[in-house]
């Protein structure tokens, strides 16, 4: 079952990379829960989790999008999604679910993640199977990400 | 002539490529791995005088990296560069025979001041 308030920490480390080291604006969209498969974004990162909370973080945005935040955090302008590119893109949802899993740990909940995945093309759909996913939606200067959260929670004595 | 050598450990292009870019610039000779085992390799190849680690790679892991680095070259001055600052994992790294730690997002002056300090030591 998901926790919605499990999700605070995944909001939290999301908001303080893009702020800090993107440094773009962020405005969130209402978070909403979903059981279909999700039509993902052009550029998806897919991180996996295991232990007390298993199942999969993905982060979907359009390639438009990717290419902007691959050019901040790269340092100089990316005008074809490359290697580098995809790279600084699994890396930012690394680090972000990472954060969010310090976090995770702090209420009680100890994960351990796999490598990130890049999941690119048009019209990709993503199944995270029986795992209902949290969607958060964020509105960026550089364009739209969501950030789905499919975990389910070890229940604690 | 080079300040001294680096070994940039990670999976991730975009970090060796930052991590190093930043490296060189100071003077440092660099050298790359892209997974634990690559990273033993190239320890006893190279000899470089710091290596930065990360800890979640496929193959092998960073922190089975350090202990086996270890276990040849107890003097090995290895920092871990994660994202993951778990403090489980912090512990592990601790214990296995990291000398210091780095988070990433890392700022580059944090980096540089780990860096030195170990060449240093």
């Amino acid at each position: 079952m998901m926790k919605a308030g499990l999700v605070i920490p995944f909001v939290e480390s999301a908001y303080r990379f893009l702020q800090e080291e993107l440094r773009v604006e962020v405005t969130r969209g209402q978070l909403r829960l979903e059981s279909s498969k999700a039509t993902s974004g052009e550029v998806n990162v897919a991180i996996g989790v295991a232990g007390e909370a298993e199942g999969t973080v993905l982060y979907s945005m359009s390639e438009k999008t990717a290419k902007q935040i691959a050019s901040i955090l790269i340092g100089e302008p990316v005008p074809v999604f490359g290697q580098l590119a995809e790279s600084a893109i699994a890396e930012m949802g690394n680090i972000i679910t990472a954060q969010a899993a310090a976090g995770l740990e702090d209420y009680g909940f100890q994960c351990n993640l796999t490598p990130p995945t890049v999941i690119a093309g048009k019209g990709v759909v993503i199944s995270t199977v029986d795992i209902q996913r949290l969607v958060i939606p964020l509105e960026l200067s550089v364009g739209f990400m969501g950030i789905s959260v499919a975990l389910r929670y070890l229940s604690k004595k | 002539m080079a300040v001294a050598k680096v070994l940039c450990v990670d999976d991730a292009l975009f970090m060796r490529t930052k991590a190093a870019r930043l490296l060189a610039g100071q003077g440092y000779e660099i050298y790359e791995a892209v997974n634990g085992a690559d990273a033993v390799d190239k320890y006893f190849d190279v000899k470089p005088d710091v290596v930065l680690m990360d800890i979640t790679m496929p193959v092998m892991g960073g922190i089975e990296a350090v202990k086996a680095i270890r276990e040849k070259d107890p003097e090995a001055k290895v920092i871990m560069v994660t994202a993951i600052s778990q403090r489980s994992m912090v512990l592990e790294a601790i214990r296995a025979g990291a000398r210091d730690f780095v988070i990433k997002p890392f700022e580059p002056d944090k980096l540089l001041e780990a860096v030195r300090k170990q060449c240093q030591g």
